[in-house]
């Protein structure tokens, strides 16, 4: 189920005297399959953007298509249920969204929103339960009861129940101790894999936009500036920062170390294996001549 | 749909209004609601309202401004109007048509009435629109001053008063967020049987309520924290003037009742 | 000394093991203490216990050399500023000039006076533009910063950050680290950060690490940061620079050091690599 932008532009409180421009002139397709960042700081249209991919937002021009499903300015649009079943939004702080006695019941009820029957529901609850990596007799705790972190992945869970095809992370980590925050990329990425997920994340983390996606969409001032492999986005780190925006350590290490010792570092240097592979062979290979 | 809850909604100027002392111009309302029952003819009508407009006129608001508050209650007016055009059998019959008779009196009584209504809400209206929340409660909490001796909690009351104000546009904010994500979840907000309407209102409610709490307790550490014990030994930072254009105003007003008592008949 | 904590242990109502425990240390003048620990590790404990929002089961507290007391506390909380996590939730005022008088207020400063510290406080942490604005109007690390203008404005011997930096974006931490980095220097103000965040770490002068209500370890960012694995087993990051050092260590790469910034590291592979 790919996803297209079309001249997609929004304005909040269009023809008011308070209206404001937050997104024009996006152009972009979303491969089914594909793991998508999202970066720009905030203000840069990034989360006006990810409204649109389940219709909690309509463009006020342009169009959006979900697989079979456009999305256009203009008139209300009715049936946006379908759509919502497909597209699983993750929100920053989604702890927030819990309101049920039990963290049962909270993982269900999105699928029986959407008519999946509750004993169904409930098998899926006590998988998702394991798969977010937590115990199974918080089941029957409510979820006030919880840690911060775990509240966050009951509420992880809650929208995974409801077995979207594309799933939308929304800074999913904000927050989070370095260990918290690993496992949960780690168990995105996992599920992306295995569940053949369309994962969009929208993140200020560049070292998880590098690890992790295959293609990147860099948001300014309401537009799209730049979009590419992270390869492509990070070959340029300069422009990045130009635009107030971090670049992995990553790949300023290679940077810096290129400068420094006036050679260039064939590997891409995006994750810390590559950074280590990459020193590695320039290393053997002075030894190798040395030989 | 903030956006239509314009009546109230202040509008900053620099008008000869907005830097009137809060305390004054809440006086001056209160004072306002009374002598407009004072009114009972053409000419104490005339008075009023021209007295109404001047201030209207020097508090700078565009006049579409406050129409466009006055818009909601229009209908209260219309029906007001009718029921005293209607009722009051005084004077000339103008006309008739079966039961219904509208008299000379009927007319004049349903042009009073409902100019006095809305007279009274253009000046509660003009009231909000140039004076901040936080200066009326200011203006409130010093004109209740005096009842502290009878232990009412002045102080407490304002402070309640000045946290919720500062709080509503992050409530709101909230509000929006969190139906986004309800909604993303298969809530639907406008439509659906009664009993998915009250499940989409409870999964609102919810976590509104529980992230209320969370905030009102994680506020009253912080208050703690930086050393509130209560309005005991406390300052003030933001201050009341009272100005001479303060006296002034209030002056006109017992001159305008003055003037509506000698015309009324 | 600025604080002395000494054997303190605390428990919550109703939870069977100790939320703090045994936890002793000591914060010079003008030094800047982080006290690190993944979630639940007890470091937010420690920052409510300081004070005086929790008491302490067992310890002592002294803050400037006396004993934390119910007699003593509002006397102290004159001299301690606490930033917390949640910008908004402790934002009191209307506006932001009216929130930086709110602690100035409560301590009953005179207001020609007060007028004059809360200028001079809101420049200070280059809010000024912003004095009549309404805290929705603000972000995140704008309200963080005039909650540290709040602080300052009461002329503090001690600032306590608790997870200040965590709820903000990449440019809100900047803004707030530079604002606090700028008091501790210039102002000589004691800076104590309870955080997960390895640059607030960084910067720091001396860290405390906190495993399970507990002190794991003590010493310099550079002497934390050499324990490594360890360091990762209780929850916790290491720098890049540490990483890479430690992993080319592991390969075989022969690194007289553990470094803790990329420069130092850069620097002693040039100089491995030009001498091959």
């Amino acid at each position: 189920m790919d996803i297209i932008f079309q001249q997609v532009e929004h304005v909040y409180h269009a023809n008011s005297p308070f209206a404001r421009r937050a997104l024009y002139d996006v152009n972009i397709t979303i491969e089914s399959g594909s793991y998508v960042a999202i970066i720009g700081h905030t203000g840069s249209g990034k989360s006006t953007l990810l409204q649109h991919l389940n219709g909690l937002l309509q463009p006020t021009n342009g169009k959006v298509i979900v697989g079979e499903q456009a999305i256009t300015s203009g008139k209300r649009q009715k049936q946006l249920k379908p759509l919502r079943k497909k597209v699983g939004i993750v929100f920053q702080f989604p702890e927030h969204q819990l309101f049920e006695e039990t963290v049962e019941k909270d993982i269900c009820f999105g699928p029986m929103n959407f008519g999946v029957p509750e004993e169904e529901a409930k098998q899926k609850a006590r998988e998702l339960l394991s798969l977010v990596g937590l115990p199974e007799e918080v089941l029957t705790k409510s979820p006030f009861d919880l840690s911060g972190g775990q509240m966050r992945r009951v509420a992880i869970a809650g929208v995974l129940a409801m077995e979207p095809e594309v799933i939308v992370l929304d800074e999913p980590t904000a927050g989070l101790d370095p260990r918290g925050r690993t496992e949960i990329m780690e168990m995105f990425y996992r599920l992306h894999h295995e569940k053949k997920l369309t994962t969009i994340l929208v993140t200020h983390h560049m070292e998880d936009a590098a690890k992790y996606a295959d293609h990147m969409i860099v948001m300014h001032k309401g537009t799209v500036w730049k979009t590419g492999t992270p390869q492509q986005i990070f070959h340029d780190p300069d422009a990045l920062l130009q635009i107030g925006l971090d670049v992995p350590e990553t790949v300023l290490f290679k940077q810096k170390l290129e400068k420094k010792l006036g050679v260039e570092i064939p590997s891409p240097c995006l994750t810390l294996e590559q950074v280590i592979e990459g020193v590695e062979k320039l290393f053997s290979r002075v030894n190798g001549h040395d030989q | 749909m903030i956006n239509s809850m314009i009546i109230g909604k202040y509008v900053p100027s620099d008008s000869i209004i907005h830097r009137m002392d809060p305390r004054a111009k809440l006086l001056l309302v209160f004072i306002y609601v009374f002598i407009v029952f004072l009114a009972n003819n053409s000419v104490t009508y005339i008075v009023l309202t021209m007295f109404t407009l001047v201030l209207l006129f020097l508090s700078r608001i565009p006049i579409a401004f406050i129409l466009r508050g006055l818009k909601p209650i229009l209908w209260i007016v219309l029906v007001t109007f009718l029921l005293h055009m209607f009722m009051t059998k005084e004077g000339d019959l103008l006309y008739q048509w079966g039961r219904l008779a509208i008299y000379e009196g009927g007319i004049k009584q349903g042009i009073f009435i409902s100019l006095r209504f809305l007279l009274f809400i253009m000046i509660t209206t003009l009231l909000t629109l140039t004076t901040t929340p936080i200066e009326v409660t200011d203006g409130v909490e010093s004109l209740l001053a005096p009842l502290k001796k009878l232990h009412v909690p002045v102080h407490e009351l304002a402070l309640m008063m000045s946290i919720s104000l500062r709080f509503i546009p992050t409530l709101l904010e909230e509000t929006e967020k969190i139906m986004k994500a309800q909604a993303a979840r298969g809530v639907d907000f406008s439509g659906g049987s009664f009993s998915e309407r009250v499940k989409a209102i409870v999964s609102l409610l919810v976590p509104l309520f529980i992230n209320s709490f969370k905030r009102a307790e994680e506020l009253a550490t912080a208050m703690e924290a930086r050393g509130y014990r209560g309005g005991e030994g406390r300052t003030k930072f933001r201050q009341l003037t009272w100005k001479p254009l303060d006296t002034f105003c209030l002056i006109a007003v017992f001159v305008l009742a003055m003037i509506l008592f000698v015309l009324r008949s | 000394m600025i604080l002395s904590v000494e054997k303190l242990s605390f428990k919550y109502p109703n939870q069977s093991h100790y939320a703090i425990q045994n936890v002793t240390f000591q914060v010079k003048k003008g030094e800047w203490v982080a006290i690190v620990g993944h979630n639940g590790s007890g470091k937010s404990t420690i920052a409510k216990l300081l004070i005086g929002l929790l008491k302490p089961e067992n310890g002592i507290i002294k803050l400037f050399n006396t004993v934390l007391n119910e007699e003593t506390i509002w006397d102290i909380r004159k001299r301690v500023g606490m930033v917390f996590q949640n910008p908004d939730n402790q934002f009191v005022g209307t506006t932001v000039e009216d929130d930086v008088a709110f602690g100035l207020e409560n301590n009953g400063v005179p207001r020609e006076d007060m007028i004059k510290r809360v200028r001079e406080a809101v420049q200070q942490v280059n809010m000024e533009e912003f004095l009549q604005h309404e805290p929705h109007h603000l972000s995140g690390g704008q309200k963080q910063r005039v909650a540290i203008a709040g602080i300052i404005a009461l002329q503090p011997d001690l600032i306590i950050l608790d997870e200040a930096t965590s709820m903000l974006d990449p440019k809100g931490k900047q803004e707030v680290l530079e604002t606090v980095r700028h008091l501790n220097k210039k102002q000589h103000i004691t800076v104590l950060s309870i955080t997960h965040d390895l640059e607030e770490v960084a910067k720091a002068d001396r860290v405390i690490v906190m495993n399970k209500g507990e002190i794991m370890a003590e010493g310099t960012p550079k002497q934390i940061f050499s324990l490594g694995v360890k360091l990762e087993r209780v929850g916790l990051d290491l720098p890049f620079a540490v990483k890479v050092s430690n992993q080319l260590k592991q390969h075989g790469l022969p690194l007289s050091s553990n470094y803790f910034t990329v420069e130092e590291l850069v620097d002693e592979l040039w100089t491995l690599y030009s001498s091959k």
